[in-house]
Parts: C-alpha cells; sequence; structure tokens
C-alpha cells in the first residue's frame, strides 16, 4: 500500500533474486513437502496433520510447601532497599507493538490503564511511601532513575515495584512514540534494567517527583481522581455489597449441593407464582428464532481476546487516551475487573459484559425516534442511521453497555478513497457518523449472512428455510475466546448448547431484579482454591 | 371587571390623573430615549450571547464531544441546563393565569415581565434539546411527519412527551404575552411621536381602538387563554419529570418528581421574577407601581415552594431507605457522602435554608437582600438539576462504569451563552415593549372603583 | 399625524390575501417541501454518463443476454457484480474488436485495470441489501430496476426508499414469481403465482431493523 517491501524481498534482492513475496513463500511451501497448495493452506488456515502429537502428562504429587502469608504477601521491604520487578506490558508486549493502537486502547487485564505503562505499587507500600495513584516517582536503583507514574494496585506484593515495560518508544511510530501527557506513550522502563538484572532488581528507593501524570483507566476513574467527599469509602463498600450478586461465585462445597443455584428469586417480584416481574407494556412473544449468548464465567479469565475481536469485526473506533480519560471509550465489550477482600491480598473477580439484548429492555422504549428496537428474533437493534443522538437508551441502560460517537472517531477514513479505510473496516458492518449511539449487535451481520445463505438453493445452502445448525454462527468474541467461555446460539433449539447453558443451575442473569429479561445469561464461577496456596488466616473456599 | 376606558370615562377627575401617571409612567420607559444603563447592560448581554453562538458554532461542527458528557453520564450540563431554564419559565404563566383566575390582584404589576421572562426562559431552555442532541440537524425526525421511511416517532418516549409539552406551552405563554399586551401597545402607538415607532407600535396593536365591544371580546379571550394556560403551568414541568421519573435508573425513578419538579419550577421562577424585576423598578422609576407588597408576596410564595422543594428532599430520602431498594438506598447515600457531595450541600442550602431568610421582614424589603437570596436560590435550583442528573448516573448499578463527569470550558460557555440569549431578550423588552400591564394595572387601583360600580 | 390604525384600503387584504395566505400558506409549504424531497424527484430518472456507451437495450434487450452472463454472482452474494473487462472481452474479441467505442475496454481489459462503471443503482452505505436473498426467492429484476431491457442509458427506474422496501417485504405476493423466471422481462407472472411461491420456499420477509441495517 506505501510501496515498501517486505524482509523477505530484502533478504531475496540481497541474494539478487526479485521474485515477489507471494510466490516465494509460495515456492518454500511447496519444497516444504507439506502437502496442497499454499493457497489451499491459506484458505484452509492450518495445514492438516501437521499437529503434535498429544502429550500425555500426569499431575504430580506433593508440590512445594505452602506459601505462608508474609511470602505471599510481599515482603514489606522499607524504602531503599525496595524490589523491582520488569513486567511485561499486556499491551506492547516489550514495547513490539507500541504502534498498535488496538492494543494501545485495549485495557490490562488487571490494572485496566490504557495507553501507557506504569509502576505499581501495593497500598500498603504506597501509603508508607506517601505515594499516590498517578504521582510521578523517582525510582532509584543505583545509579540509574527513573521517573515513571504510580498507580496503587491493589495485590501487588508488598514491598515490591511492578514496572511495566514497553513504553517511552521514540521511533515506534505515529502512535507508539511518547507524546504528551494527554496522548499517552509512557515511560522508557528500560532505563532501570541492565543484564544484571533482567526479571527484577532490588535496593531501589522511591520518591515522590512532586509533578502528577493522568492515567487513563476504563475502571475506577473515580479511585484514581482525588476529589472531595464525605466518606471516601462509600462507593467501595458498595461494591463489596454488590459483588455477590453482579458475579456469582460458588465453591466446590457449594456447587455440590444438587439444591445448588445461581439464579436467585428477587424480593421486588411481584408475580410470585411466575416469578418475574410484571412489565408495563406488553411483552413481545417470539415464536420462531431466539438469539441468546451464555457466558460461562468459570471460563473466562479476562484475557481481553473478546475485546479486541469485536473491535476488530464490528468497526469500533480507536478513541484515544483524553477520550479514555473521559470515560469514553468505545469498546462494546469490556471486562469488568473487581477486587474482592483486603486491598492488599484481594481475590479479583472478572466479568465480560456487553449489551445483554434484554427482552423488556429499557433503552428500547425512551428512545424518542424508535432508534433502537426489537427484531422478530429477540434482537436489541441499534439502527445508526435513525439515532439522533438524544442518549437517553445510554442514561436508561443499567449495564451501561451502549456507546455514544462523541466525535466523529472516523475522521481520518472519511475519505473512501483512502487506502488504510479500504482494508480497515469490516464491509458488513456501517461505521458510525458522529451523534450516534452504538453498542454489541450479537454480530447481527453474521446471523443475517448465515440465515440468507441456509436458504439459499443448492450447492450454496440449504435451499428451504430450515433450522440453522447449532454453532454455525459464532459472534466475533466467542469465536476468540480461547477457553469457550462464550457461547452464542438459537434458545428455540433445545439441543442447541445455548439452551442447555440457559438451563443449567449455573445460570443467572445479570440484575435480574430489573426485569429486563436479559438474553445473555452468565455462569455463575466455581471456585476451588488449592488450601494449601490459601493465605494465612484465611480459610479456603471461605467467600 | 372593569375596562380601564370605561372607568376613566367615568371616574372623576382624581381618578383619571392616576391613570395617566401610571400611563405616563410606563410608556415613559418605551418611548423616551434610551437610559444610560441600558447600553452597558445590553452590551454584557450580547457578549454573553456571543458566547453562545461561538459555542454552538464549534458544538455544531465538532460534536458533542467538546462537553464533558460522557458514556457513563450520557446527560450532564446540557439537561442540567435545560430544566434549570424551564423551571424558571414557569413563573410567569402562573402569575398570569393561576393568580388571574383566583382574583390576586397584585399580580397586575409583574404579570407582563413574567410572562415576557417565561417566553424568554423557554427560549433559553428550548435549545438544549436540540442541540444536546448528538445529530441536531435530524432533530425534526421528532415531530411526526409521513415520511418516505415510513417511520414516526415513538410515543412511549417521555422525550417526545416533552415536544409536544414544550411546544405547546411555548405557543401558549406566547400568545397569552402577545395578546395581553394589545391595548398597551395601542397606548404606545397612541403616545408615540416619531412615525415609526406610531407604524411599527401600530401594526403590533393589531388595530385596537378600544371600543367596548373590542374589551369584551379581550376579556373573554384573556379568560378562555388564562384557563388554558392553567393545566399547563402542573403539566409542563410534571412532563419534564417524567424524563427522570419513567426511567429505571435509581435516584431518577421516583413517583414524587411531578410535583418536586413544579414546586421547585415555581421556586425558581418566582426567584428569577425578583431577581430581575427588584433592579427593574428602581432603574424605570415604577416604584410605585410595583410596590413593596407585591415583592413581599413573592418572597412569601418562595418561602412556601421552597418549603415544599426541602420536604420533597426529605421525603426522597426517606422513601429510598424506607423502600428496601438497595440501589435506591445507595444513591441517595452516594449522593449526600460521595464524591458529589458539595454539589447536594449546595442544593441543600441554598434552596432549603436561604429562603428561610425571608421570615424576616427586613430580608423581604431590602432589595439588595432580596436579590442576593433569590440569586442564590436561583443557583441552588440550577444544583438541583445537576445533583438529580449528574450524581444519579455517575454511580448506577454496575461498578464497572462509574464515572465522574468534569465540565469543559464549552459546557461553560453554552451555559453562559444561555444566560445571554436570556437577557438581551429581556433588555430588549425592557426598553421597547410595555413592562407592565398598564390597562390591569388601572383596572384594579383603587381610584377604578372609586366611582360608580362597572362590574 | 392621526394614530396609525390600518386604514381603509386594507380591508379587502386582510380579507382575500392575509387569511387565505395563513391558512393555505401553511399547508403549501408543507406539500412542496414534501415534493421536493420526494425520492421520486429527486432520484427516480438518476442516468449517469458512463465511460463506455453500453446499451443495455441492445445487449439484453434486442440479443436477449441474459443478465446473470455479466452480473453473474447475484444468485450467490449480496452484490449484483459489475462485470470486469474480460467478460466483454468474452465476445468483444471477435465482436468489433475495433470499435472506437470500445477503447476504454480493451485498455481495461488489456492494462488490467478496472472500467470505471457510474453506480446507479446505489443505496446509502447504511443499508445492507443482499441480491441473493430475493433473486433466489423469486423476485425479479426489473421489480427494482425496471425494464432494463428497453434502457439505452441504464436509468434509476424505483425510488428505493425504506417505505418501498416495506411495501414489498410487508406483502411480497405481488413482487413474486417462480425463481426461474426472476431474469426475463415483462414478465406477467400467472394468477396466484406469487402466493404459491411465497408457500413453497415459505417466503416471510422480516420487517425487523437488522434486516437490513447492521
Amino acid at each position: 500500500m506505501y510501496g515498501g517491501i517486505s524482509i523477505i524481498e530484502l533478504l531475496a534482492m540481497l541474494l539478487g533474486d526479485d521474485t515477489p513475496a507471494d510466490e516465494l513463500v509460495a515456492k518454500t511451501y511447496a519444497e516444504s513437502g507439506a502437502g496442497g497448495t499454499w493457497r489451499a493452506a491459506l484458505h484452509d488456515g492450518f495445514v492438516d496433520r501437521t499437529q503434535l502429537p498429544r502429550a500425555a502428562v500426569q499431575a504430580g504429587g506433593g508440590g512445594g510447601a505452602a506459601l505462608t502469608a508474609t511470602a505471599a504477601g510481599g515482603s514489606g521491604a522499607q524504602n531503599g532497599n525496595l524490589e523491582v520487578t520488569f513486567l511485561p506490558s499486556s499491551q506492547t508486549y516489550d514495547g513490539r507493538f507500541a504502534n498498535n493502537p488496538w492494543l494501545q486502547e485495549t485495557p490490562d487485564f488487571l490494572t485496566k490503564v490504557t495507553w501507557d505503562n506504569v509502576a505499581l505499587i501495593s497500598p500498603d507500600t504506597a501509603d508508607a511511601l506517601g505515594v499516590s495513584s498517578q504521582d510521578v516517582v523517582r525510582i532509584k536503583v543505583g545509579d540509574r532513575a527513573l521517573d515513571i507514574v504510580a498507580l496503587v494496585m491493589p495485590g501487588q506484593a508488598r514491598g515490591s515495584i511492578g514496572v511495566i515495560l514497553g513504553g517511552g518508544r521514540t521511533r515506534a511510530g505515529r502512535v507508539g512514540n511518547k507524546q504528551r501527557e494527554w496522548v499517552g506513550g509512557g515511560f522508557d522502563a528500560y532505563k532501570l534494567r541492565t543484564s544484571a538484572g533482567l526479571d527484577f532488581v532490588t535496593g531501589a528507593t522511591v520518591s515522590r517527583t512532586g509533578t502528577r501524570y493522568k492515567i487513563a483507566t476504563t475502571q475506577e476513574h473515580h479511585d484514581i481522581r482525588r476529589g472531595f467527599s464525605i466518606s471516601a469509602t462509600i462507593g467501595d463498600k458498595e461494591i463489596q455489597k454488590k459483588l455477590p450478586d453482579l458475579v456469582r461465585e460458588t465453591d466446590r462445597a457449594g456447587f455440590a449441593d444438587v439444591a445448588y443455584k445461581a439464579e436467585k428469586t428477587h424480593p421486588y417480584y411481584h408475580d410470585h407464582e411466575h416469578g418475574r416481574g410484571y412489565s408495563l407494556y406488553k411483552e413481545q412473544t417470539y415464536d420462531g428464532r431466539r438469539w441468546a449468548m451464555a457466558i460461562d464465567l468459570g471460563n473466562c479469565m479476562g484475557c481481553n481476546a473478546c475485546v479486541v475481536a469485536c473491535q476488530a469485526e464490528n468497526n469500533v473506533p480507536v478513541v484515544g487516551k483524553r477520550e479514555v480519560t473521559r470515560n469514553r471509550e468505545m469498546s462494546w465489550l469490556r471486562i469488568d475487573r473487581y477486587f474482592r477482600g483486603d486491598l492488599n491480598d484481594p481475590e479479583v473477580v472478572g466479568q465480560p459484559v456487553a449489551c445483554q439484548h434484554c427482552e423488556n429492555a429499557p433503552c428500547e422504549t425512551v428512545c424518542p425516534v424508535g432508534a433502537t428496537l426489537h427484531s422478530s428474533e429477540g434482537l436489541n437493534d441499534m439502527v445508526y442511521n435513525r439515532c439522533v443522538g438524544t442518549r437517553y437508551c445510554l442514561n436508561n441502560c443499567p449495564y451501561r453497555v451502549r456507546r455514544f460517537n462523541f466525535v466523529d472517531y472516523h475522521q481520518e477514513f472519511n475519505d473512501a478513497r483512502n487506502n488504510v479505510r479500504k482494508l480497515l473496516f469490516n464491509p458488513d458492518v456501517t461505521v458510525r457518523e458522529r451523534g450516534v449511539m452504538e453498542k454489541c449487535t450479537y454480530c447481527v451481520q453474521r446471523i443475517q449472512a448465515a440465515k440468507i445463505k441456509a436458504k439459499n438453493p443448492a450447492p450454496h445452502g440449504a435451499g428451504e428455510r430450515g433450522p440453522i445448525a447449532d454453532g454455525t454462527i459464532t459472534t466475533a468474541c466467542q469465536a476468540a475466546c480461547p477457553t469457550e467461555a462464550i457461547v452464542f446460539g438459537d434458545l428455540s433449539d433445545p439441543e442447541s448448547r445455548v439452551s442447555k447453558l440457559h438451563g443449567d443451575r449455573r445460570q443467572y442473569e445479570l440484575l435480574g431484579e430489573l426485569n429486563d429479561k436479559p438474553r445473555t445469561r452468565f455462569l455463575a464461577r466455581v471456585r476451588n482454591p488449592n488450601p494449601e496456596l490459601a493465605p494465612a488466616g484465611k480459610p479456603a473456599g471461605h467467600h | 371587571m372593569a375596562s380601564p376606558s370605561e372607568a376613566a370615562a367615568g371616574s372623576d377627575g382624581e381618578a383619571q390623573a392616576v391613570f395617566r401617571g401610571i400611563t405616563d409612567d410606563v410608556s415613559r420607559v418605551a418611548l423616551n430615549p434610551t437610559p444610560k444603563w441600558w447600553w452597558p447592560a445590553f452590551g454584557v448581554s450580547n457578549l454573553m450571547l456571543l458566547c453562545l453562538v461561538v459555542s454552538l458554532y464549534h458544538l455544531f461542527t465538532t460534536g458533542i464531544g467538546v462537553w464533558g458528557n460522557n458514556n457513563i453520564q450520557g446527560w450532564a450540563w446540557d439537561i442540567t441546563n435545560f430544566v434549570f431554564w424551564i423551571g424558571i419559565g414557569h413563573a410567569g404563566t402562573l402569575i398570569s393565569a393561576v393568580l388571574y383566575l383566583f382574583r390576586q390582584d397584585w399580580r397586575t404589576s409583574i404579570n407582563r415581565s413574567a410572562e415576557a421572562m417565561t417566553i424568554f426562559a423557554v427560549a433559553a431552555a428550548g435549545i438544549f434539546p436540540i442541540i444536546h442532541t448528538g445529530r441536531p440537524w435530524f432533530a425534526w425526525w421528532m415531530i411526526p411527519h409521513p415520511n418516505d421511511m415510513g417511520m414516526w416517532p415513538q410515543f412511549r418516549s417521555p422525550l417526545m412527551w416533552d415536544v409536544f409539552a414544550i411546544s405547546t406551552y411555548a405557543t401558549t405563554s406566547i400568545l397569552f404575552w402577545y395578546m395581553g399586551m394589545v391595548p398597551d401597545l395601542a397606548t404606545l402607538r397612541d403616545r408615540a411621536k416619531e412615525r415609526w415607532k406610531q407604524v411599527g407600535y401600530g401594526l403590533l396593536a393589531l388595530g385596537w381602538r378600544g371600543s367596548a365591544r373590542q374589551w369584551h371580546r379581550y376579556e373573554r379571550a384573556y379568560l378562555i387563554l388564562a384557563a388554558l394556560s392553567t393545566p399547563l403551568v402542573l403539566s409542563v414541568h410534571s412532563v419534564v419529570s417524567f424524563d427522570f421519573a419513567t426511567s429505571q435508573n435509581p435516584g431518577w425513578h421516583t413517583t414524587i418528581f411531578p410535583p418536586y419538579f413544579v414546586a421547585g419550577a415555581i421556586f425558581s421562577g418566582f426567584a428569577m421574577v425578583a431577581t430581575l424585576l427588584v433592579p427593574l423598578r428602581h432603574l424605570c422609576g415604577l416604584k410605585h407601581i410595583i410596590k413593596e407588597s407585591h415583592i413581599e408576596a413573592m418572597c412569601k410564595i418562595m418561602i412556601a415552594t421552597g418549603l415544599m422543594v426541602g420536604g420533597a428532599y426529605g421525603i426522597e430520602i426517606f422513601i429510598a431507605w424506607y423502600s428496601g431498594n438497595a440501589g435506591e438506598w445507595f444513591t441517595f447515600r452516594n449522593r449526600v457522602l460521595g464524591e458529589y457531595s458539595w454539589a447536594y450541600f449546595a442544593m441543600v442550602s441554598c434552596n432549603v435554608l436561604v429562603p428561610q431568610f425571608f421570615w424576616i421582614r427586613k430580608c423581604r424589603t431590602n432589595p439588595w437582600i432580596v436579590v442576593g437570596l433569590c440569586i442564590l436560590i436561583n443557583v441552588g435550583m440550577w444544583f438541583e438539576r445537576f445533583v438529580i442528573i449528574a450524581t444519579s448516573l455517575a454511580r448506577q448499578a454496575m461498578p464497572g462504569m462509574w464515572g465522574y463527569f468534569s465540565p469543559t470550558r464549552w459546557d461553560v460557555l453554552t451555559f453562559i451563552g444561555s444566560f445571554g440569549l436570556f437577557f438581551t431578550l429581556f433588555l430588549l423588552f425592557a426598553r421597547f415593549l410595555p413592562v407592565i400591564a398598564m390597562a390591569e394595572v388601572k383596572a384594579v387601583s383603587p381610584e377604578a372603583h372609586a366611582g360608580k360600580d362597572h362590574h | 399625524m392621526a394614530r396609525f390604525l390600518f386604514p381603509e384600503w386594507t380591508q379587502p387584504l386582510k380579507k382575500y390575501v392575509i387569511t387565505p395566505a395563513l391558512l393555505v400558506g401553511p399547508v403549501y409549504i408543507v406539500l412542496m417541501a414534501a415534493l421536493v424531497k420526494d425520492p421520486q424527484t429527486l432520484r427516480v430518472g438518476y442516468m449517469p454518463e458512463q465511460p463506455v456507451p453500453y446499451s443495455h437495450a441492445l445487449h439484453a434487450g434486442e440479443m436477449g443476454l441474459d443478465c446473470r452472463y455479466c452480473h453473474n454472482v447475484v444468485e450467490q452474494s449480496a452484490k449484483a457484480a459489475v462485470p470486469p473487462a474480460a467478460t466483454c472481452m468474452n465476445c468483444h474479441q471477435t465482436v468489433l474488436p475495433r470499435s472506437e467505442k470500445l477503447l476504454p475496454v480493451r485498455q481495461a481489459f488489456f492494462e488490467n485495470e478496472p472500467l470505471r462503471w457510474v453506480r446507479v443503482t446505489d443505496l446509502p452505505d447504511y443499508v445492507f441489501f443482499n441480491h441473493s436473498a430475493h433473486v433466489t426467492r423469486g423476485v425479479g429484476c426489473e421489480t427494482c430496476h425496471g425494464r432494463v431491457d428497453r434502457m439505452v442509458r441504464v436509468w434509476q427506474a424505483q425510488p428505493l426508499t425504506m417505505q418501498w422496501c416495506l411495501d414489498c417485504h410487508r406483502n411480497p405476493e405481488p413482487n413474486l414469481r417462480e425463481p426461474a423466471n426472476v431474469t426475463v422481462m415483462g414478465y406477467q407472472p400467472a394468477a396466484g403465482e406469487g402466493a404459491a411461491v411465497k408457500a413453497r420456499l415459505k417466503i416471510n420477509p422480516p420487517t425487523d431493523c437488522s434486516t437490513c441495517h447492521r
């Protein structure tokens, strides 16, 4: 596109061979003797019969000695003797992907920080050092020093500073370069890293520099903001109270009880006979397909693959650091991460949240122009081109999954002849203009394509309207999920995987007390912690 | 009720002199050369209006993103300003219609300017529902009309109800205001010296001659319009409150909102009327028409409505606890104790504590104190809407999407600009139109009843 | 100077000009706005100049080429496909190989560059129309594109508005025919043919928003 040449072309040229790269690859492939042609392998996405042999593994008995609370909680070393560990970034790895805005804006699994790399300090250590989040601190190890922004991170080992690598690059490209505070780019953590201590160094001194640096996080904007409030902990207390309801969990003993059900009857339900609330409006009935999703929290490990997949599939814009600090990140799918218990040694619970496609959707009744309506198959359709942008739907969504185009985030690609645009966008999904609302659609473009194809005559389709085999349609997040935590399908087919999961005793509705009847159901997580790893003073499986 | 012309014709010379005095004083404001204070005031409000023009240009060319609104708080200052202005726009109709029907004679000195203020406040409010949309050039989709999409607006949406409530209110208020002004415009026409003023006021006066038949029809029409506007006083802010009350958000979903909003609207409306009229009666020399007792009456209404609003604050919190709804209870605790407690206490002190000063007579009679307290009440009422909108949305059901709203400079400029629009229109009114309903004041002045009974 | 009242001569104006204007004016304005904005006014008849004066009337009409000879993927894909120059060259290697008018076609073919046809039937980017879903269910080409076999230069024959699409989605029968005959121009379906096709193919066109807007 930019008239560049690839590495293999360059190497071949140096050898006096100016064959184009694709031919070189095809030639190498043919010589490798893998069978078939390169094009066929490319089309299939894999080369048949090249999988590795299955390994036979057996869990070894015993294991190391139990970690004590002190060991698990860190050394608690004093300033001047702090440990610094170097951690790869979940976004840019060691910095090599710094020029990829999708990754820069994908929130880190635990810190939820975007666009920067930070130094993680445990709450206790931060108190001892007098450091709070967004303070720029100077970390000194020997004669080397690094100025980096601090983030107080629950669960970080006491007395240990976790410095994330990958920021502060100067020649990464337009996106990845270190830039002004509002644009991000991070700090060059390699200043501290020498061959003497590639993974960690000790004897570090941390001091505040007195300057502040804005960190863009997608969660807990309130925690890192210094504000006036009478009760600073009112929010945290509420979160702890809500957590068992939002992210339901049980342990092995709880799950072994055959009466265990994650779904609860809610005190606000009036219609006790059916265990449901009444709706003000006549509820829609469905006689055909009913699309639904199930998310198994037991499988979800919060890896963000779904988040990036969704962004790629649905033309979700990258908005940049300044917009993230204003809570305007556009990602349709977010992974909420909560800390439970003692902030110095918390348990982490995560939960992917996208549009729940409520059957009684609160967003639908409030739109003055009918830009978001229910489909006959139970999808909560969002019609971008009808939206005038009152944002009432956003306000009325209890799950807060709607995303508004506050400015023209695709401005750079408005010209139809832009070559990046041709490659960047999924042609089956509308590119949204400024001033319209958007949200997860259950990848409706994939659903429609599958429906049309199923009905088209042979050889391209079945030729008549029939059931779409379970598993034919995968949403982008589902396809990307490495643990198959996300399952999508048709509820009208009792044999579909999603139907079975919706009937599972671990299933529950998020905020079910609102009687929104979400089509996405969660499956409660069953925890089974190793008692030998359990921190002292906290019995295993206690919640 | 006796019409002034009849009264004038039938009364003795003394009464005639009083009537002429009223006419002189009020007409002088519109017909004399521009007073000195007017130009600086007009200049400042024009500068503020310029802020609106500039910020709207930036808004329309860039998007809602110029404000601080975000994916957690879809509404913030935009709707706060809207509800604030609509609330202020309540006093006019209340004074004109409801007090008219209850035969509260003291209303006549303030009703004209209160109505004018209503219309200008509704104008300032009316821009927000349009400009707060992401694509204002499609705002006309909210008006039902046959179209090539086969689409109609959705009548389940409270925003649709708003469209009708506000447009009806604006239309009725303008009609009421203008119709009431016709006899006075004719007076100005007759007293104007320059030809262009004679023609201008003449056109606006619609050929009013003051004949008995015209008076008769005028009074009829006025009564009908008053009766029509009375339910609007209650309905408009009730409908506006539905924007919040019919949502599912804790902090918004409250049945108390309609009466609470209406009381608050009248509260803020009177505060704004007093803020404008107390200086105006000094500057225009109308102290003997807008009497001290009138200002006092307004202060008393503010005590009453302020207590209602204060009661509503208390009931809200009580019900949040009593309902047993955990989300509701948290929202209110968070409102009082959380990050927005500063806004909450600004609201409570301005709206509940400040009006209590009006129990003291001196606070009702000293113009400086009255204006000061009324401005504080208006600040408080702005905060009330901000507290309802911003603090409720900041921490909803999903803690993963909790946030804090920070305004941008464009939020501030737009807000200042809306004041610019309001003040510019009001100053134009105060300069060129009869600020006091002369005919009505004469009708209720003691001299009108001194002669034989005209009823 | 006397006070200004409306002079005598304005009385007939009130009666014959102002009152009717107030009554009829708004209606007139609304009607004119609707008429001007109507796609029937704005779009139907749009007939752009093409790089090659290709005549559908000659090829599809007179010579009877099937639509699918050139628009070959219409039954399988969302797009009907504008043919590459190679398709033209199948015939025009031997037919009129030296024609002046066909110079751009030969140029495109030999230089491996696309011919830049001007799109006539163009829906907005937020509308996703799938040709295969319509053609294989028995919606004839001419239903949307008009009598292409009579168009020397192609023009837009239908308004293609949302209302127009919905009319058919709500009542498809009048526009359905045996799928074998979709490309036939001027086709007169037999009585009850639409209903029969609808029943046999279980045609139940959705009117959900996401049917077209994704």
